[in-house]
């Protein structure tokens, strides 16, 4: 490589990887059963280079640090990664210290690198009371401000421009109700409709789902296990590789820290009983929620979506069980 | 209203939403398209695409990695057509979120290659930080890169041209100034004809200086090259340099080659020189302060001035011999007593006969030789020249105003003079000061009128001066031609008006610099007793 007698540039070692899940299941001293043979890039953004990795189906996320943590993610202390040099299409072989991309000279190195876990811990936990129902407001009021056109926010849009958001408000309805009913085979059977549906690398519905079993699991729902296993089931066949990996990662309990984010804010009403929320936590909630709609054109928005859709389902079961209850 | 469904299946296809957006918003504007729709097609958008009576654009069994490109249009052709340009703008897309496209304006590389499809180069001029990012872009899509920007990192260049050097394609930078390709103009370059010498060079106003006299003599540019003027260090190993050299060698319109550059690396000037070795075709070095017997060594051509340089490759151009005249050791430049005009123009030339009459009617305290440049090349040869005709004790003051201690705030010399005006004002007051030496660059992004920005600092100068009974002398040289937008005719013509003597090149006009001081009193008194210190106003270098 290079012109004879010009040495070849040294490999430029990614600095300040911050990963999880990539370090207990995709490094060297993993289970070698599980350990991907290969990968290939996928494609190359501003903010991101996806990574398919095979076998199983991963994909290896390389972003900017401002997108924050991510499930199968190294964040790297720059600005823009394009300018490391790496195309879509280039192999990425797998190497006792990381993954090398030979083509763009470039070493991904995670030893060394912050680790950060991307299960929801327990201060993301919801309870569904009155303070709950204000930050769920501000929430939405806040969507309603910023998210871009072409996903699926509003879902009671009564739009009908929009081919996806049409066929998807429907099948949102029939989740919805499923799962305040407790109705297990309805509630698997149209979180499945949504598996696919809509514009972008990773689908709109596939976004939604993604938010909304986060926030089945801050509420802990009771059927959050059946619509995770409903989703998954054959995703590779049923959405992008982008959407696959999002939905799985999303079924073993591995979010975005953005999402972590905001969970937190909505969490943190928990404590305010007395006053209704102080400025300074109204401010966090808004910082997390912008921080949300940062990245991707409707992704943000789409997996808010499905988190205040879960949020919904945790109110109107409690509100249904706190009138079941007054009644008896 | 007839309907017809036509569609496109991109397999393995990513883009973002945005991207697919603007392109469907695209083609819904033109005419006979009803619908269009570009998706992913998962399982769940093919039922969308049948519900909205599109199936058909998804026949073939795509997956859901594949995109769809489904059109409703009035008639086939419409629809097919929309279907091409559809993939005129995926192929020259990249995925990138720049926002949804309102009007056919180019404001992105995917854009504009949409446009000129054929584009094998890209000029970028971004602010550094971005600049890198771009130039990569381009390069994995296979096109050059004149890289205008600086500020980009030295390890970002390295890996730069390490890249174009494995896909056989060149980045010229960064802080490219100058080039010519095909006879295009690029950054700061001035109008030459067409013609059979190639040129390379690590020098944006050598480039210029030299292009100009090449067509100055008669004969024209193939392509000038630029490498940024960092290439020949040694951290970048003069990669660009080589790779232009291999692409001129083997371009069937050059016949000629001139490779030049301020002074290289010993390491990669050598690795320069073995390319340069057996070359097919006669190869001019103009590597400023260079060791002419190690180019001859190899079989090239050394220069010891631009001038030199054109002069030279026009000769091997026109198959003229050389005269056998030992041209490397500069003397026949610096050597002004004979005023022998070697440019074969009329003019500049005569001025240097006068030359020891001039100088002999400075004051005793002038002495020094001011050099106000614009171009940072044209400052190194005049600091050479100097210091080869009046000797290396010398300290002349020879600044380069392009350079970023002027320049941080302001505009560049070149289209800005005022800063200029300030040094010359300045320099009519400064009794030390004998000569001001200057560089008129002319061509395209260069200011409008040089000569008339300059001509009003140069009389308010010489007229301090004059009120101190001192005289001060404004020699300068134009780089440029009669093709120039600024008129080499008339530049000259409104110099001359304000009392500058001109020569046609650099070197020439720093040799009668020489000439001049070298007849001052001063200088004869400390010829005479050896014993004067010829340090004037600060340190040149």
């Amino acid at each position: 490589m290079g012109v004879a007698g010009i040495p070849a540039p040294e490999p430029t070692t990614l600095p300040h990887a911050v990963t999880h899940l990539v370090a207990t299941r995709l490094t060297a001293d993993a289970d070698p059963a599980r350990r991907p043979r290969r990968g290939r890039v996928r494609s190359v953004h501003r903010a991101a280079i996806a990574i398919d990795l095979a076998p199983g189906g991963e994909t290896l996320t390389i972003a900017i640090d401002a997108v924050g943590g991510c499930p199968t993610g190294l964040l790297v202390r720059a600005d823009d990664v394009r300018s490391f040099g790496v195309a879509a299409g280039m192999d990425v072989v797998p190497a006792a210290d990381g993954w090398h991309i030979p083509e763009a000279a470039l070493v991904v190195e995670p030893a060394g690198a912050t680790v950060w876990d991307p299960a929801l811990p327990s201060s993301t936990r919801l309870t569904a009371d009155a303070e709950l129902t204000r930050r769920a407001r501000l929430t939405r009021s806040l969507v309603d401000a910023l998210a871009r056109p072409g996903g699926l926010w509003p879902l009671r849009d009564r739009r009908t421009d929009d081919a996806w958001a049409t066929a998807a408000r429907p099948v949102i309805r029939e989740l919805s109700s499923a799962l305040v009913a407790g109705d297990r085979g309805t509630a698997t059977a149209a979180a499945s409709r949504l598996v696919g549906l809509g514009v972008g690398l990773t689908p709109s519905g596939d976004d939604l789902l993604v938010g909304l079993l986060a926030g089945l699991e801050a509420t802990d729902h009771p059927m959050r296990a059946e619509v995770a296993a409903a989703v998954t089931s054959d995703v590779g066949e049923r959405t992008t590789a982008a959407g696959a990996s999002a939905l799985r990662q999303a079924a073993d309990g591995a979010y975005s820290e953005r999402l972590h984010d905001v969970l937190a804010s909505l969490a943190r009403a928990a404590g305010d009983r007395e006053g209704g929320p102080t400025r300074d936590r109204r401010d966090g909630l808004a910082r997390a929620v912008v921080g949300a709609l940062a990245f991707g054109e409707t992704s943000g928005s789409d997996t808010l979506a499905g988190l205040l859709l879960a949020v919904d389902v945790a109110l109107m079961s409690e509100r249904q069980a706190a009138n079941a209850g007054a009644a008896a | 209203m007839t309907t017809v469904v036509r569609g496109a299946v991109h397999r393995n296809s990513y883009r973002d939403s945005v991207e697919l957006m603007g392109i469907a918003a695209q083609l819904e504007q033109l005419d006979g398209i009803q619908r269009a729709g570009l998706v992913m097609a998962t399982p769940a958008n093919l039922a969308v695409l049948r519900e909205a009576g599109l199936a058909d654009a998804a026949s073939g069994g795509p997956g859901p990695n594949d995109l769809v490109v489904a059109v409703a249009a009035n008639d086939d052709a419409t629809g097919d057509a929309a279907l091409a340009r559809a993939a005129a703008l995926l192929a020259a897309g990249s995925g990138d979120s720049d926002g949804p496209v309102q009007e056919r304006v180019a404001q992105t590389l995917g854009e504009g290659l949409a446009e000129l499809p054929d584009a094998n180069l890209v000029l970028v001029s971004t602010p550094g930080t971005y600049a890198t990012a771009e130039a990569l872009r381009a390069l994995h899509r296979g096109l050059n890169v004149f890289l205008f920007s600086d500020n980009v990192p030295l390890e970002d260049e390295i890996r730069l041209k390490a890249l174009a050097d494995r896909k056989g394609l060149l980045v010229m930078g960064p802080d490219c100034g100058t080039a010519i390709v095909g006879g295009v103009p690029l950054g700061f370059a001035n109008a030459v004809r067409r013609g059979p010498i190639g040129l390379v060079g690590a020098s944006g106003t050598g480039l210029q200086q030299v292009t100009s006299l090449i067509h100055r003599f008669g004969s024209g540019v193939s392509h000038a090259l630029g490498t940024g003027g960092r290439d020949l260090d040694e951290a970048v190993g003069g990669t660009t340099m080589l790779a232009a050299l291999r692409q001129l060698l083997a371009d069937p319109g050059t016949e000629v080659l001139v490779l030049i550059s301020k002074p290289p690396s010993p390491t990669v000037a050598k690795r320069i020189l073995d390319a340069v070795s057996g070359a097919s075709k006669p190869v001019i070095v103009n590597f400023l302060g260079g060791d002419p017997a190690a180019v001859r060594a190899v079989g090239g051509h050394p220069a010891f001035t631009f001038e030199e340089a054109a002069r030279i490759a026009v000769d091997l151009a026109v198959g003229a011999a050389l005269d056998g005249v030992d041209r490397a050791d500069g003397a026949d430049e610096v050597d002004r007593a004979d005023g022998a005009d070697r440019a074969g123009e009329g003019g500049g030339g005569a001025a240097s006969a006068d030359a020891r009459a001039i100088g002999q009617r400075l004051a005793p305290d002038q002495a020094a030789i001011l050099g106000l440049y614009s171009g940072g090349s044209l400052a190194g040869e005049a600091k050479i020249v100097l210091k080869r005709a009046l000797g290396a004790e010398r300290h002349d003051r020879i600044l380069d105003l392009g350079d970023d201690e002027y320049t941080v705030g302001r505009p560049h010399p070149m289209i800005d003079p005022r800063l200029r005006d300030e040094h010359l004002v300045a320099a009519g007051s400064d009794p030390s000061v004998a000569v001001v030496l200057l560089d008129v660059v002319l061509g395209y992004g260069s200011h409008p009128d040089p000569g008339g920005a300059l001509a009003p600092a140069i009389a308010e100068a010489k007229a301090a001066a004059s009120a101190d009974r001192r005289e001060l002398v404004v020699v300068a040289s134009v780089c440029g031609t009669d093709l120039d937008p600024q008129g080499l005719d008339r530049q000259e013509r409104t110099l001359a008006d304000a009392g500058v003597l001109l020569e046609p090149s650099n070197a020439r006009a720093a040799a009668l610099a020489a000439a001049i001081v070298a007849a001052a009193p001063g200088e004869a008194a400390s010829a005479t007793d050896g014993s004067a210190e010829h340090r004037l106003v600060g340190a040149a270098d």
